[in-house]
């Protein structure tokens, strides 16, 4: 199950960031809901990296989960699987860090932004689900056996 | 230990053999699955964007795209019939608008009658920290009837504030200093009404394809920012002596029109 949430989620999450890339590059004044401040959070000194849209990163971020989670789903490697969802830490951290700019520095927030805040927190929370339910059985087993 | 590699290895195989089992028409099972997957996650990101509005342009602001239409929204100084309007495209924290800043008060106060000086704003975010909050400031202060008196501080002040944390105490200082009320400044700075003034003015300057500051149109015409006084002047001199003899020659084209 978690396999194809990670799909859905990480599918999301690029789309949402590919979009907030275009969106950097082009500057079109988007329709912004909600809360209202995306052009001021996407188009601040904060919304990139020597040059780079934070956007495009996320995009590569997602992008790369997904493949991933892609190719573990079609081989069935439920172990590999595991591994890669660890980059989700990654995420969540990067996530924490734009929100907390957000929300106490710039005092705007951008909907978009958070969707993909959301998604990634959502990857690292699956991600420790599944781990926890794959070593308690594990150990179990080995416990009961020595 | 040896127990557990054994059991690893039974479950590899095990686990093998369901792939092997599953794997002809599983296959293309799976791909259904994702392509679901992949179809449910653009529908919902669909949702999302029309839902918000995408797609319809954000009111096309009520600031002007145009460099030689001055609107009741502007910041203008100067007489509204002036032969001259000087429109500058300004970032608060941008340093070569600092260095100009005198040289327009300077012209506005040499041309009292022809010249019309606008201010827009194009707080340049993206390499300015403080350019959205110092321009929302600036709104504070013409909420107060103060908006050049501000724009003087922010410009002759800059070095005092742009390496602060957050330059929102310094600016209630100037506020204060200009004996507006603090507590109303404070609010209009944060609200949502001067951010979306800055923003709409930001957006209007987007979309004329601006990119840097200052920016400066001289009866709509966009002129290279002079480099010093002299040349400003000659330039407003110049705008203005071709507008003055269009009057006389005007009238005396009336003239000949009923000699025909």
């Amino acid at each position: 199950m978690s396999i194809y949430l990670y799909l859905f989620l990480s599918a999301i999450g690029f789309l949402d960031a590919a979009f907030l890339t275009i969106q950097h590059f082009t500057r079109d004044p988007f329709a912004c809901p909600i809360f209202g401040g995306c052009d001021e959070v996407t188009s601040s000194i904060y919304s990139q990296v020597f040059g780079i849209p934070i956007a495009l990163f996320g995009a590569l971020y997602y992008g790369v989960i997904f493949a991933l989670t892609l190719y573990c789903y079609l081989k069935s490697n439920r172990k590999l699987f595991l591994t890669i969802s660890h980059l989700s830490i990654l995420g969540l951290i990067t996530s924490i860090y734009l929100v907390t700019v957000m929300v106490f520095v710039l005092n705007s927030l951008c909907f978009y932004c958070l969707v993909s805040a959301t998604s990634s927190t959502l990857l690292f929370v699956i991600f420790i689900v599944n781990w926890l339910t794959w070593k308690r059985p594990r150990s179990q087993s080995e416990s009961e056996k020595s | 230990m040896e127990e557990t590699e054994i059991t690893k290895r039974e479950r590899k195989k095990l686990n093998r053999e369901q792939n092997k089992s599953s794997s002809p028409s599983g296959s293309t099972n799976k791909l259904l699955v994702v392509g679901a997957i992949i179809a449910a996650a653009a529908g919902l990101f669909w949702l999302m964007y029309k839902g918000g509005g995408g797609g319809e342009a954000p009111v096309p602001t009520q600031a002007s795209t145009s460099p030689s239409e001055v609107s009741s929204n502007d910041h203008a100084k100067g007489p509204e019939d002036a032969k001259v309007t000087l429109i500058e495209y300004a970032d608060f924290q941008c340093p070569a608008c600092a260095a100009y800043q005198p040289i327009v008060k300077q012209l506005s106060e040499e041309f009292p009658d022809d010249l019309r000086v606008v201010h827009r704003h194009f707080p340049l975010r993206s390499i300015h920290k403080h350019a959205q909050i110092s321009s929302q400031a600036s709104e504070a202060a013409a909420d107060q009837g103060a908006f050049w008196e501000m724009a003087e501080i922010l410009y002759t002040r800059q070095d005092d504030w742009v390496n602060v944390r957050d330059p929102r105490s310094t600016f209630k200082d100037y506020a204060s200093e200009l004996t507006l009320n603090v507590e109303q400044f404070d609010k209009y700075m944060n609200s949502d009404e001067a951010k979306s003034k800055v923003n709409d003015s930001y957006n209007a300057a987007f979309v004329m394809g601006l990119d840097s500051t200052p920016t400066f149109f001289i009866n709509g015409n966009k002129i290279e920012s002079p480099r010093s006084l002299d040349e400003f002047r000659e330039a407003i001199a110049a705008e203005i002596s071709k507008l003055a003899p269009a009057s006389p020659e005007a009238s005396s084209e009336g003239e000949i029109i009923p000699q025909l």
